[in-house]
């Protein structure tokens, strides 16, 4: 999983010493990107309460956004689906394998709990350690970085892939507060006026990243040119940090048994520091 | 099709992690295949009475039968004299998965080898 200097088809392989030291960088981006999730008591238990199935969709939507994020940015342009299949598998298994040695450390994981309790809890933090580990590997090396984001033929940035991005970005920063019951006593208690100003402060935040303050990357990744494509960036990534946190507020069974007003409240909740994913999270893992 | 040159550290690593996947997926497939909603069915089991510093630990196991988890599940454990006195001891789970059993420990002060035990959940909530 060659990224340090990102890869187009390889026609011969590459010392070991490299692939080691990628696998060095993906351990550490795992880690990092991962360590409040592992270190809070609301994601343990969700490993024993999440159905198989929702366990499993988890895995797939999981699986998608490692392949989004090796497309659009872990990987050169021109890597083929396999290459990026490839790379996407083998972050999926060094996430599960690093998720168990760790919870099996901290004692969350024990040789006397059931092998469903023991996949549960595994599964429910190797998926953002895995994520971690294709965001490490790609943006932690020291090495130069050829084809650094996603053009299209324009020259502009690549409007899919910036999409995949923002998903990926918002899903790493709202990924470590979504499960904490933080979040739904927030929900529960602020008022509409106070919702609506969430969403505000989340448009401005993120217009302020993406156009005012001269962000890393802002210029080089975010089309700017016209006042559409300012309000279309906007949508587009509050749009992205409302999906990806709806999907998490699901998973961790923030939903059950949730009235349509509190379920709207907890999406606002988890959309800010999803948007502050979308937006600057974005442009710092691309 | 492209075959990707890889060296042995990566093959290995993608074998590996092709076999964690899969046995991840598959494990969980098949999970989802025979999971079967039903409620929490909590049951309670008592070990051998240790006698220690003047009191009697009765190891408690507490096993859910059900595919839904409940939480928050008190346990009494009731231990009744041949007087008829009775002594209650109670425990307090955190939280119990599905198809899955937690261990633990009430004490008394009688002896529950001079009596009748007998345990029951008073109660719990779903998650």
């Amino acid at each position: 999983m060659v990224k340090s200097v990102k890869k187009s088809f390889r026609t011969t392989a590459p010392p070991l010493s490299e692939s080691a030291q990628e696998y060095a960088r993906g351990i550490a981006g795992g880690m990092l990107f991962s360590l409040p999730l592992l270190y809070t008591m609301e994601v343990w238990s969700t490993g024993f309460l999440a159905s198989p199935l929702r366990l499993l969709a988890y895995v797939g939507i999981s699986f998608v956004l490692l392949l989004g994020y090796n497309r659009f940015a872990g990987m050169r342009a021109d890597s083929s689906f396999v290459e990026v299949a490839i790379d996407s598998v083998e972050e999926m298994g060094l996430g599960i394998l690093l998720a168990a040695v760790v919870l099996f450390l901290l004692g969350r994981v024990t040789t006397s709990m059931p092998v469903s309790e023991i996949v549960g809890s595994v599964v429910v933090e190797a998926m953002t350690v895995a994520i971690g580990v294709s965001v490490g590997t790609a943006q932690l090396g020291g090495g130069s970085k050829e084809n650094h984001g996603l053009r299209s033929d324009s020259g502009n940035p690549h409007t899919s892939g910036q999409l995949v991005l923002a998903i990926c970005g918002a899903v790493l920063f709202a990924a470590n507060v979504a499960p904490t019951e933080e979040i739904l006593v927030i929900a529960r208690e602020i008022s509409p006026a106070k919702q609506l100003g969430l969403v505000a402060l989340s448009l401005l935040v993120s217009s302020l990243i993406l156009y005012q303050s001269n962000f890393t990357g802002s210029q080089k990744h975010v089309r700017r040119d016209e006042g559409f494509w300012i309000a279309f960036g906007l949508a587009t990534s509050y749009a992205a940090a409302l999906v990806a946190s709806a999907v998490m507020l699901w998973f961790f069974g923030r939903f059950d048994g949730a009235s349509p007003s509190l379920s709207v409240s907890l999406i606002v909740v988890l959309a800010f520091p999803g948007m502050l994913g979308a937006s600057a999270g974005r442009l710092l893992i691309q | 099709m492209k075959t990707p040159r890889k060296n042995v550290l990566e093959w290995l690593t993608f074998g590996v992690g092709t076999a964690l996947v899969l046995a991840t997926v598959v494990f969980l497939a098949i999970s989802a295949w025979r999971f079967e909603d039903t409620p929490p069915v909590v049951e309670i089991g008592l070990g051998t009475p240790q006698a220690r510093h003047g009191r009697f630990d009765v190891p408690v196991t507490a096993k859910n039968r059900g595919t839904q988890p409940a939480e928050q599940i008190e346990i009494e454990v009731t231990l009744k004299s041949a007087s008829g006195a009775e002594e209650r001891a109670t425990l307090h789970l955190d939280f119990l998965a599905r198809q899955s059993e937690r261990k633990g420990w009430v004490s008394f002060f009688g002896d529950p080898s001079r009596g009748t035990l007998s345990a029951r959940p008073r109660g719990f909530q779903a998650p």
